[in-house]
């Protein structure tokens, strides 16, 4: 019985010393804070990576294919539909909502459809999907608007016109999804009653980040490298074959040799 | 037995951690978001919660971390929104539950097409149910007093009759689009104030009777547009158009919606429309959505210049340095239809609308700057291309003319009594310099109308159209050259925009540098000795235009040629006194009959400086001293009044004051020199017109020979009679002109003889 007694006191008053030593009412208020990114320093050791599709690849010409797959992390919630993307790369690598920068897809069906999808810049472009990596070629200054910024998701380049257009050629290699996944889905741009980007469920649509054996596995001008269809590094400059000297174009970048 | 007690320490601390919280339990989040429409800050949150762990605000949204655990549940409170709560039974563990932050009150989007004389409700819409017994009071904070107010339901609604639209807009065109200005529309400002746990709340609620028009043709979808025809009808629409398209203007479908006092229309598709009346009558309108527009007017082949000198025009960058610079108070809500494209409220594709797609809130905006906002923004913020030319395709060449009226900037620039710009500028004779239909073709239009002072002949009105006046644009170059913008950059939009306009050869070395202002009303008060006469060669559309504007333009007229000095100084070798005579001039100007052209036009700027004049038996210059050159300014020096009662823009009026002349004058004027150049004028031209009644010398013939020593003495006195204020510009010099004159023509002119 007293043993009984001294264990209960003992309980009550370890809670006691718990919530005083806590320090906490019932109710109280934080301070609010005002954050656009969060910073993921250890996401990679090296750099250049990117995130392509849903995955996070870095290259390097240590490896095999020049490309392999690292973990990518990001937050534990989600701002948007979007997701995150990270941005930066190596101890500068942060990320941001996707929802900053595009609004979220509105869904009818089968298809979802992006009012305003993602641009290299404030611009005027055009743009096309490519197996769920987006190419753009263009980025004449907009009339009326002062200088902005480019859009941190676009790897961008001068593009290589025969015909002496003084065009950039920019590439996504993680465009935005309705999930976030870019598998399963097929999407386009249509710029016939304003630019929107649609993206309709299709199982057969060759995507980057498609698992993967060997290259023949994967679209034209992927590699298969840890075990997944990656592009190699990105050095935009084409838009069509024309643009290269004696290679062809693939996803904005003049790859290999026709011949 | 110390290094017992230190391991039972650790252990209850680490104990203690893990029961506070402080473990590795994982964190669950709540993200809240919140319709922009309800204008709430999420800046002004508190979270309650005994387990939240941080709050974070990034981009219009609220991130709650929470630890685990049954004292998970929070309550978020925000000013003007219902309290939020949230349940720990929602919560789980690395998850991410989603909630929307309700206004306490949701009085819907502004009301911007009400319609004229058209009643109107605003409903507070409560969002919990604390609010649907707590009353709401309202003021009327902005715009003209509303009639038929009536304020029930615990004041959670209202309702009132926008005037009509005789009221607020007035006259009308014949046949056409009808301009509103920004004051025109009859926007009002409500204010609705409730108490709610012990805080006053305020929300500002805007409704207008209609969207503000610039009576172009490129309109934007999904806007009320006003206008005026007999029995308009829709002839034709674009695919995806609901339009009713009528054979015949008797059908009984007219998407067209008369109305007593003026019909309207809603073009409610991208595309062409043409309306027609049963006269024939037609009108086209190219139908656009703002964020669907290329701007890629800046193509090589097209306005590249414009283009380049434009991102860095003050117009263009208002939003950007509003929201990265110093504006405080409420901006940008308080400035969004003017520091932006587009009129919020209406899904016209504009700034607003698309803001909302990203569900950014006002509030949310001045957080972002604007660097960091989405690009379809930038594109929509600040005053760029689509906010004085409109959305859609390029209109048509008979419809550009109306670019060049005061309609245009009014829609922001006439929001009397804060911006009182247009309606100054009504109040001047500038705008009804055009009033006399003759005024508008010839050589009169160089300086009587807008398209005749810039050199745009592409730009002329159609038979019929309405006066226009000097307008905003004569004055004002809102595509200035790349070397103007830079020269301004940091200035006012004033200064920044002011129409670097060449100074006359007349008044070449006379004009200070303190006069800058004043430089763009010189060529047309000043006398042109080549291009002077309504019969003489000049035309408007050819080397006259006084601004070289046109060379902005893409033409190929330079500003050298199109300069009116261009008669004069290509006088070459001629000394700078002989080349500023009339007489010298009209011997070297040999495409010009010596008899043509000769009588001199609004010379108050010639009096101003103390040029112009002639000697009459010699031909040589007659210059005097310019007393008031010293006035800072300039002309707009002094002729800075207009009505009373306005915030900004009332010297736009250009009515001289004569409150400093008192500190030199002690008369202000001296009637008797006006008098006696009259008198001179009858005498020579067998006039006896009183004063009222006798016109400019420049409309009338016969014209003056300054070739002869009687000529020239009249053109010294033209230069007088010319400038109805001679007398207070530069009495000295008017003297000294008419002394000239009379030693000629006094005793001619006694013998009744005329100028030939």
């Amino acid at each position: 019985m007293t043993l009984s007694v001294l264990r209960q006191s003992f309980h009550v008053v370890m809670a006691l010393v718990v919530l005083t030593a806590c320090g906490r009412a019932p109710e109280r208020v934080l301070p609010l804070a005002i954050q656009t990114a969060w910073p993921m320093p250890d996401v990679e050791e090296r750099a250049p990576c990117a995130d392509v599709g849903d995955l996070r690849a870095c290259w390097s010409a240590s490896d095999a294919a020049g490309v392999h797959i690292v973990t990518r992390r990001t937050p534990p919630f989600a701002l948007s539909s979007l997701g995150f993307r990270i941005i930066g790369t190596g101890k500068t690598a942060r990320a941001v909502d996707r929802g900053r920068a595009a609004p979220e897809f509105v869904c009818d069906g089968d298809v979802c459809r992006q009012a305003h999808p993602r641009l290299p810049d404030d611009g005027e472009w055009e743009c096309a999907d490519f197996a769920a990596i987006v190419v753009c070629h263009g980025g004449a200054a907009p009339a009326g608007v002062p200088p902005g910024a480019s859009d941190a998701g676009y790897v961008c380049g001068p593009r290589h016109s025969r015909d002496g257009k003084a065009e950039r050629v920019c590439v996504d290699l993680s465009p935005d999804t309705p999930k976030g996944i870019a598998r399963g889905e097929r999407c386009r741009f249509d710029a016939e009653n304003g630019l929107v980007r649609d993206c309709r469920k299709d199982g057969t649509a060759q995507s980057v980040t498609d698992p993967c054996r060997t290259a023949t596995d994967c679209a034209s001008g992927l590699v298969c490298a840890s075990g997944r269809c990656l592009p190699p590094l990105p050095a935009p400059s084409c838009w069509a074959d024309n643009d290269c000297d004696k290679s062809s174009c693939r996803f904005g970048s003049c790859v290999g040799d026709p011949t | 037995m110390t290094r017992a007690w230190q391991l039972v320490v650790l252990g209850f601390l680490g104990a203690l951690h893990v029961a506070c919280g402080g473990g590795t339990a994982p964190s669950s989040y709540v993200v809240i978001d919140a319709a922009p429409e309800g204008a709430l800050d999420l800046a002004t949150a508190k979270v309650d919660g005994a387990s939240v762990r941080a709050v974070t605000l990034s981009d219009g949204k609220l991130v709650v971390e929470q630890s685990g655990g049954e004292d998970a549940s929070l309550t978020i409170r925000v000013d003007g929104a219902c309290p939020l709560h949230v349940d720990a039974k929602d919560l789980s563990p690395a998850g991410t539950v989603r909630r929307h932050l309700a206004p306490f009150f949701d009085f819907g989007k502004p009301r911007m097409d009400v319609g004229f004389g058209k009643a109107f409700e605003l409903v507070a819409r409560p969002g919990c149910a604390d609010a649907e017994h707590t009353r709401v009071t309202w003021n009327q904070t902005g715009g003209r007093a509303l009639d038929g107010l009536v304020i029930d339901h615990e004041g959670r609604r209202l309702t009132a009759t926008m005037p009509s639209f005789a009221t607020l807009v007035g006259g009308k065109p014949d046949f056409g689009l009808v301009p509103v200005s920004a004051g025109a529309r009859g926007e009002v400002e409500l204010t609705a104030t409730w108490m709610y746990q012990g805080r006053t709340v305020t929300r500002a609620v805007r409704a207008s009777a209609a969207a503000r028009a610039r009576g172009l043709p490129n309109v934007a979808v999904n806007t009320r547009l006003y206008v005026v025809g007999d029995e308009l009808h829709v002839q034709s629409a674009p695919d995806g158009s609901h339009a009713a398209v009528q054979a015949e203007p008797d059908d009984s479908h007219a998407k067209v919606e008369a109305a007593p006092d003026v019909a309207s229309f809603v073009p409610d598709a991208p595309g062409v429309f043409t309306l027609a009346d049963r006269h024939g009558r037609t009108l086209r309108l190219f139908a656009g959505r703002y964020e669907d527009t290329p701007l890629d007017c800046g193509r090589s082949d097209c306005h590249a210049e414009i283009a380049v000198s434009a991102r860095s025009n003050p117009m263009t960058t208002i939003l950007q340095r509003g929201l990265d610079g110093p504006f405080a108070g409420d901006y940008p809500s308080c400035a969004l239809e003017c520091h932006a494209v587009g009129e919020p409220g209406l899904d016209d594709g504009g700034f607003v609308s698309v803001a909302a797609r990203f569900g950014l809130a006002p509030a949310d905006l001045r957080r972002t700057g604007f660097h960091d906002l989405p690009a379809p923004l930038r594109r929509l913020g600040g005053v760029g291309c689509l906010a004085c030319h409109g959305p859609g395709t390029i209109a048509e060449p008979g419809g550009r003319d109306a670019l060049l009226r005061a309609d245009v900037c009014a829609t922001c620039h006439d929001a009397p009594p804060r911006y009182g710009h247009v309606v100054a500028w009504k109040s001047s004779r500038m705008a009804h310099s055009d009033a006399d239909p003759r005024t508008r073709d010839g050589a009169c239009a160089r300086c009587h109308t807008t398209w005749g002072f810039l050199g745009e002949r592409a730009r002329k009105p159609p038979e019929g159209a309405a006066p226009s006046g000097i307008a905003c644009a004569a004055c004002h170059s809102v595509h200035p050259t790349k070397a103007e913008t830079e020269s301004v950059i940091g200035a006012t939009c004033a200064a920044a925009l002011r129409r670097e306009t060449p100074i006359p050869a007349l008044l070449e070395g006379a004009v200070p540098a303190s006069a800058d202002k004043s430089r763009t009303c010189l060529s047309c008060h000043t006398p042109d000795p080549a291009n002077a006469s309504p019969t003489g060669s000049a035309s408007p559309t050819g080397s006259a235009a006084p601004t070289g504007s046109a060379a902005s333009t893409g033409s190929a007229a330079s500003t050298a040629s199109a300069s009116p000095t261009a008669g004069a100084s290509s006088t070459a070798g001629a000394s700078s006194t002989a080349g500023r005579s009339p007489a010298a001039s009209a011997s070297s100007t040999t495409s010009a009959s010596p008899t043509a052209g000769r009588s001199p036009a609004a010379s108050a700027a010639a009096l101003w400086a103390g040029r112009g004049g002639v000697e009459p038996g010699t031909g040589a210059a007659l210059d005097g001293g310019s007393p008031h050159g010293a006035v800072a300014g300039g002309c707009v020096g002094c002729h800075a009044s207009g009505p009373t009662g306005l915030g900004r823009g009332s010297g736009h009026g250009f009515a001289a004051s004569s409150d400093g002349c008192a500190t030199c004058h002690a008369a202000k004027s001296d009637p008797s020199l006006r008098a006696r150049a009259l008198g001179l004028w009858a005498a020579a031209f067998h006039s006896n017109l009183p004063e009222s009644a006798t016109p400019p010398p420049h409309t009338m013939p016969p014209e003056i020979d300054t070739t002869t020593a009687r000529g020239r003495a009249l053109w010294d006195v033209a230069l007088v009679v010319e400038d109805p204020a001679a007398d207070r510009h530069n009495a000295p010099y008017a003297r000294a002109l008419l002394d000239a004159a009379e030693r000629v023509l006094s005793p001619r002119t006694r013998a009744g003889k005329g100028n030939r």
